[in-house]
């Protein structure tokens, strides 16, 4: 298997609450992405996973464990972690404003590219996505599923070897979730290493390498499809899930 | 992969980012360009409408009655005869009242008043004191525009043909015109064009300054940092590898320049307008529009140190907003308190006190209109500059520790009181 290219050890988040009590969002979570891999974070809604991808994405502060993105400490060196990923996640929107290369552009900028690659990368990006013939309207004008796909092209265009997509078809009608799915499949082709957190069980089916299961804040399991289903005896996802949450309760 | 942008770097593309958007919104080019711009121009035609309707000019003719027909010929020859006045007969079966009359102002003439003889003490022809005998009564309805108009004109033409009356009256008992008259007093108006426009603009100009810079921060900074956040584009924003710091400043330097874009063009329109109202209505005094370049110097400075301290305020208020509607609630007070801030000077006179320029808002309302009128002391120049510098530092660095502190953003139960219970720390 190729190197590693996100690691957490011991990586824990707790939140105060207005009682002055604590929500321990994230638990010690142990994980591991390598480059071409599709590494798929199931859980609930509120099981941990936004507040992980967050913390790989720097946006938030882990309080307690540490965790690397392609080498860079995530506390440390929270500018080279967040150049060299892309993230995406359902509150990542558009400039409404800007027209669908704008937004590609701007982001290119944003992460330092040189004028003159940023506009073969843009032409490349949009080609890649088939936005090109949109590629002059305003964010506000494009359909969802337009949308998702220029969002997407706004994370990959400075060519990150890292992607984290957080819930990334949540809110999306059918055809655009499938469209969305396909991207992600490219990306993977594409050699990128791919944080994919959901908690629909047919897309963790579909799409990722190794899914790692978590409940409540902590890593439930992890493995292979397969893997999953030798360690628990069960054939289909959702009955490992089950499982595996149920245990955690027990 | 490409190296982060530089921090001056990020902070120019956060502010391209910025105008680029809000060029293009529709709400915010009508806010922060159109509305500056024609507000004085509306404000002047609202203005010469209620002139005009105060004046009754705009309600064409007016029809005037008199009761007595016994008016003076020398009054009646001062009265309008032309396309606005009608002078209508008496109708026979009016009353004192003028009840049921066509007409819009009766006038009403004693006899007695061009009455005058040996029976009239010269002390009532001296001060005017009117007898029983002789006195003028105007009827006038005060709803009615063209009523009023046609009072104050009688009114006056009454009072010139009584003291010519008067004289007439004196001359008649003897008295010479230097008996009649014991004293007569003038005034003179001694300011010159240009210092009359000058104290025009001291009483005007902190008013639509003050209203201009908050309207200016108001709007860009709900847009900037409220608006990018209920359209879900802050957490965009923050995945690219920009120091937090420098998409604060960026933010800051758009809301300082959509401030002071919208100051200038307000203050063009202003001389704009002032520079064509002038050459319309025709004024008791000559005004000469003409600001010394110091002053200007000065004005300029206040308000380029006002709009960072009230950008950084706003933006510091308005960080824990979620939506648009919880940042206007938020930022309103703040923006009506300045607005009307600049009404806290109406009445101090025309001096600035040390006091005055240790009190933000104050001091730049106190420190225009003293400039404008040409008094003021470079004691409290520095001291009013020093203050909003010192307040805008203040405000900058607690809104840079505030957007540092991940809950800002990602912590939905956050509001403006929790976040200063929280302390300043980063």
């Amino acid at each position: 298997m190729s190197e590693a290219l996100v690691t957490t050890i011991g990586l824990s988040k707790v939140y105060s609450d207005h009682a002055g009590g604590q929500i321990r969002a994230v638990d010690s979570l142990d994980l591991s992405c390598h480059a071409g891999e599709i590494f798929g974070l199931l859980g609930l809604n509120g099981a941990g996973k936004t507040t992980t991808m967050r913390m790989l994405s720097t946006a938030l502060t882990p309080t307690a464990g540490r965790a690397e993105v392609c080498g860079h400490d995530i506390q440390t060196a929270a500018r080279e972690v967040r150049a060299s990923i892309g993230f995406l996640s359902g509150t990542t929107g558009l400039y409404h404003r800007l027209t669908a290369r704008e937004m590609i552009e701007t982001f290119g900028r944003l992460h330092g590219m040189e004028a003159q690659h940023l506009k073969s990368r843009v032409e490349e990006v949009l080609d890649l996505f088939e936005i090109d013939k949109y590629a002059g309207m305003r964010c506000e004008k494009l359909s969802t599923g337009m949308k998702q796909k220029v969002n997407i092209a706004r994370a990959i265009v400075h060519d990150p070897p890292v992607l984290i997509l957080d819930e990334p078809t949540s809110g999306l009608d059918v055809l655009a979730a499938a469209t969305t799915l396909e991207f992600v499949q490219k990306l993977r082709e594409l050699g990128k290493c791919v944080l994919y957190s959901t908690h629909i069980m047919s897309e963790v089916e579909r799409l990722c390498d190794r899914i790692a299961i978590i409940h409540g804040g902590r890593l439930r399991g992890l493995g292979t499809l397969d893997e999953l289903r030798v360690s628990t005896n069960r054939h289909y996802l959702e009955d490992i899930f089950r499982d595996l949450v149920r245990e955690d309760a027990a | 992969m490409p190296a982060a942008p530089s921090g001056l770097s990020a902070v120019g593309l956060i502010v391209r980012k910025e105008l680029r958007e809000a060029l293009r919104d529709r709400n915010m080019v009508i806010q922060l360009l159109l509305l500056p711009i024609i507000i004085y121009p509306l404000m002047g035609f609202g203005a010469y409408q209620v002139y005009l309707i105060i004046q009754g000019a705009s309600q064409g003719q007016v029809n005037i009655s008199w009761i007595d027909s016994e008016l003076p010929a020398e009054l009646r020859e001062s009265l309008p005869d032309d396309e606005r006045h009608l002078f209508l007969p008496t109708p026979p079966e009016l009353d004192a009242t003028g009840a049921g009359a066509d007409a819009d102002l009766f006038v009403r003439l004693r006899a007695e008043f061009e009455g005058h003889g040996d029976e009239k003490p010269l002390a009532l022809l001296s001060w005017w004191v009117v007898g029983d005998s002789t006195y003028a009564q105007i009827h006038y309805e005060s709803s009615s525009d063209r009523s009023q108009e046609m009072r104050r004109l009688f009114r006056d033409r009454i009072r010139d043909h009584s003291e010519a009356l008067a004289r007439k009256n004196a001359g008649a008992v003897g008295l010479s015109e230097a008996e009649f008259a014991v004293f007569e007093l003038k005034s003179e108006n001694t300011a010159s064009a240009s210092q009359v426009a000058r104290y025009v603009l001291s009483i005007a100009m902190p008013i639509f300054l003050m209203s201009m810079l908050s309207h200016g921060t108001f709007y860009s900074t709900l847009d900037t940092v409220v608006g990018e956040r209920e359209r879900s584009t802050m957490e965009t924003l923050f995945s690219a590898p920009l120091p937090r710091s420098a998409v604060l400043l960026g933010k800051l330097i758009f809301v300082v320049i959509s401030t002071l874009v919208t100051f200038t063009l307000n203050m063009l329109s202003l001389l704009l307008f002032l520079g064509f109202a002038l050459q319309l209505v025709e004024l008791p005094v000559e005004i000469e529009l003409q600001v010394p370049l110091v002053s200007i110097l000065i004005i300029v400075g206040a308000v380029l140190l006002l709009s960072i301290t009230l950008a950084s305020i706003m933006m510091l208020l308005a960080l824990p907003a979620k939506t648009y509607r919880e940042g206007q609630a938020v930022l309103t007070p703040v923006h009506l308190v300045v607005a009307f801030s600049s009404f806290a000077a109406l009445g101090t006179g025309q001096t600035m006190t040390v006091d005055q320029a240790l009190i933000p808002l104050l001091n730049v309302v106190m420190l225009c209109k003293t400039v404008i009128g040409g008094e003021y002391t470079w004691a409290t120049v520095w001291i009013s500059y020093a203050v909003l510098a010192g307040l805008g530092v203040i405000s900058m660095v607690l809104a840079r520790r505030f957007v540092g502190r991940e809950g800002v953003f990602f912590d939905p139960t956050l509001n403006l009181k929790r976040l200063l219970r929280g302390g300043f720390r980063a």
